[in-house]
């Protein structure tokens, strides 16, 4: 894993491959960090599945709530990976503790605050039921595939850089859709999020 | 995984779990080649290769078809070929909208995936249509379709017609046919107009 020098957000934005990414966010823990909003791009699906699924198989035995939103994979096609992996998928979605969404009607029919609205529930859940935390993992691709990049950019806008409870949110972007992106757009979005994790 | 699954969902339908398809596949292809004559490299997906029908009559129409997911564009491909289709598959939207636009006269129909990144189907609809409006355009998803969830973003690009996968060739064969029968009706109807 390299942390860029010459970048004026070096700090913040790290590169890796999926393997590297996953460990050091799940083991080592200093990616997301409570209350972090991550910007997550992702090279390929397979990079994506390989960090939810190493992140869900580790947190959500400690009482984490884990929300999947998904774009270019069916809520089936999740939990069947999940499932392949070692998740026990039946256990943690009775139990509530695990919610695999279509991120496409979240982000564009209830409005990109539909899906807040539902962390914040979810936030409530955590204090009352003395839970770890809420991660989510959004995919921002429908807010490029119906070209709504300024939609796109008013949300990410809207949310802190730091949460200021035990919510982390991580969106995740293919990138394909992420250099759809103007260079100006593309570093609002870095200077804008905790941190940056480029999975190459 | 997931590439393996939807394969196997597809090819289920294709080849056992329905016998309607089963038959129509038979019927219309007396002189098919064998399974493995028509298996194609994932690099084949992402280009043209070989745009004859198996039984060397007229093609019924040339599609273009393009899904991120090679396994689809493989078995559609070939499943529409057997039909008696030209077909081009693509699993790179801007390589496929590039095919269209070198042959924007030959291509009756896209039959597209509604989610791919960097160029979603309904981006892929909206420029295709602005090349040729007469082509037609399917979209497949395996998400839910919702009425409203393209009308809102298409209102001036109409979407000919989607399909819930995973869809059966037979079905997709016949949807395909009844939309490029409308399609030369009304261009005709056009030509005695004028």
């Amino acid at each position: 894993m390299k942390i860029l020098t010459d970048n004026p957000y070096s700090d913040r934005i790290v590169r890796g491959n999926s393997l590297e990414i996953a460990e050091t966010t799940v083991k080592k823990k200093i990616l997301i960090e409570p209350g972090s909003h991550i910007l997550l791009v992702y090279n390929d699906l397979n990079a994506f599945r390989e960090i939810y699924t190493q992140y869900s198989r580790a947190l959500l035995p400690q009482n984490e709530i884990v929300v999947i939103g998904t774009q270019y994979e069916t809520v089936n096609e999740v939990k069947n990976i999940l499932r392949l992996s070692g998740v026990d998928v039946e256990r943690y979605l009775n139990e509530g503790t695990l919610f695999i969404l279509d991120a496409q009607p979240g982000y564009q029919d209830a409005g990109s605050h539909g899906m807040w609205k539902f962390a914040r529930s979810l936030l409530s859940r955590v204090k009352r039921e003395g839970r770890r935390g809420v991660t989510w993992f959004g995919d921002a691709g429908s807010f490029f595939s119906f070209e709504k990049i300024e939609e796109l950019m008013q949300y990410e806008l809207s949310l802190p850089q730091k949460y200021e409870d035990t919510l982390k949110t991580v969106c995740s972007y293919h990138l394909k859709d992420f250099e759809q992106l103007k260079e100006s757009q593309k570093q609002i979005l870095f200077d804008h999020h905790f941190k940056s994790i480029l999975v190459e | 995984v997931s590439s393996s699954a939807s394969l196997a969902a597809w090819v289920g339908l294709f080849l056992s779990g329905n016998n309607d398809d089963e038959n129509f596949y038979r019927n219309n292809n007396n002189n098919a080649s064998s399974a493995d004559d028509a298996i194609i490299s994932q690099q084949d997906a992402g280009n043209p290769y070989n745009n004859t029908t198996n039984d060397g009559d007229k093609p019924l129409a040339r599609l273009l078809i393009v899904d991120d997911d090679p396994d689809i564009v493989h078995v559609l491909k070939r499943g529409l070929q057997q039909n008696g289709f030209l077909a081009d598959g693509f699993t790179n939207p801007k390589q496929a909208l590039q095919s269209f636009k070198s042959n924007v006269e030959t291509y009756s129909l896209v039959l597209s995936d509604a989610r791919m990144p960097g160029l979603s189907g309904i981006q892929l609809t909206r420029k295709v249509k602005e090349i040729n409006p007469h082509v037609k355009v399917v979209l497949m998803t395996a998400f839910e379709i919702r009425d409203n969830e393209f009308s809102k973003v298409l209102p001036s690009t109409q979407v000919d017609g989607f399909v819930q996968k995973p869809v059966g060739i037979r079905d997709l064969t016949n949807k395909i046919l009844s939309l490029i029968g409308q399609s030369k009706r009304r261009r005709r109807n056009e030509d005695f107009d004028r």
